[in-house]
């Protein structure tokens, strides 16, 4: 790193320009990560999903709105009509159509529809060989959805379209380790939590009870 | 609708899709939707992503002060490990296929913001929320009154910058208070 010499000159940051201005969380996370996000759920949701989200949300803005005594809760009243696509939105808003979005998943009745819309989920057709691309032999799991509007499934494991047993539970191995993992997280989430009160808390709580 | 958006925004394509929705089209031409199964899992990960979203911005714009050992170690201290965690997290459970993905630097300075923190405290301290704020009033309003063409724009915002702080600075001393919206 570079030093000014000297390096309180005229009150300058030591390390340059570059410290002396820090990112601006305005348009690093609201307009930065909250958008992205949005576009994430965008692109991968079809509309028949889109729809059963925004049914969720008018009630979700009159329940929060009835929470008058709890000043720290965002104002939903732009989404009052359910519309979470609708232009010119300030940062703060931006971020509460996530906060919006997160607590219509956390609800039974959409996770249920979710997953019941057009059948039951799936079981993993290990083995079934799809394509045939160069001379490979490409198994089914492993082909990437290319269209955007799909949920990408995660990156193959190596060996993972093959039915050996050893390999299955090789797979077993892998989600115990994942599910470690996640606890593992959720162990460490003690210094986000050590936030005042606000409404984040109140959320997992939802998700905890309603969901899990 | 689409009119009042500017060309120029990230958001314009989630809005086109979600706009032409809630204007309603006939259900018997719209696309089928394909098929898409949510497993418990994987609708749980969805769920995670913006939990500890959420949770990273109400951390970050805390305005109390935070533990010294948090942030004891550098890039090794907790803090740093936490942020770092969550960009992975992140990055397997929201991808971003399009363009540059999530080689960004919004998502890049994520783990950087325990090193801004130790410097200037809390995020608080230079968050641009307000002065944006301020741009509405006197640089969107006042440029929406002009003929937006790019040969006078400049001089005519200014123009009606001007003549807005006139009326106000003599509306003052005569205890003339005007409306002011909420937004």
């Amino acid at each position: 790193m570079h030093f000014a010499e000297p390096a309180d000159l005229f009150g300058a940051s030591p390390y340059g320009i570059c410290m002396a201005t820090p990112p601006e969380p305005l348009h690093a996370v609201l307009l930065g990560i909250m958008v992205r996000l949005f576009q994430f759920f965008d692109a991968n949701l079809t509309e028949k999903y889109w729809k059963i989200l925004l049914d969720e949300i008018p009630s979700i803005v009159s329940s929060i709105g009835q929470q008058s005594c709890v000043s720290e809760y965002p104002d939903c009243q732009k989404f009052k009509t359910g519309n979470l696509g609708q232009g010119h939105l300030s940062g703060k808003q931006k971020y509460t159509r996530i906060v919006l979005i997160y607590i219509a998943l956390s609800r039974t009745s959409v996770f249920e529809s979710f997953e019941h819309t057009y059948g039951k989920t799936p079981k993993l057709s290990k083995g079934k060989i799809s394509k045939k691309k160069n001379g490979e032999v490409i198994p089914e799991n492993s082909v990437k959805q290319t269209d955007s509007r799909r949920i990408v499934e995660d990156e193959p494991v190596p060996g993972h379209g093959n039915n050996d047993s050893a390999e299955s539970s090789d797979d077993s191995v892998e989600k115990d380790c994942e599910r470690e993992a996640n606890e593992k997280d959720r162990r460490t989430w003690k210094i986000f939590l050590s936030c005042p009160v606000s409404e984040v808390l109140i959320l997992m709580m939802i998700r905890y009870t309603v969901i899990l | 609708m689409s009119g009042f958006r500017s060309a120029d925004s990230d958001d314009d394509k989630v809005y086109s899709h979600l706009v032409n929705k809630s204007v309603g089209c006939d259900e018997d031409t719209a696309p089928q939707p394909e098929k898409i199964f949510f497993s418990a899992e994987r609708y749980n990960k969805l769920l995670l992503v913006l939990e500890e979203t959420i949770a990273l911005y109400e951390w970050l714009m805390k305005p109390d002060g935070r533990p010294k050992k948090d942030f004891e170690g550098g890039c090794d201290s907790p803090t740093a490990l936490r942020l770092r965690e969550f960009m992975k997290m992140y990055k397997m459970n929201a991808p971003r296929l399009v363009g540059m993905g999530l080689k960004l630097y919004k998502f890049h300075i994520i783990k950087k913001w325990y090193f801004y923190i130790v410097l200037f405290g809390s995020l608080l301290n230079f968050d641009g929320l307000r002065p944006e704020c301020g741009h509405k009033i006197h640089a969107k309003m006042t440029g929406n009154r002009t003929q937006k063409r790019a040969e006078t724009i400049n001089f005519q915002t200014a123009m009606r910058h001007y003549e807005k702080n006139l009326i106000e600075r003599t509306a003052m001393p005569c205890n003339i208070f005007f409306k002011k919206d909420k937004n």
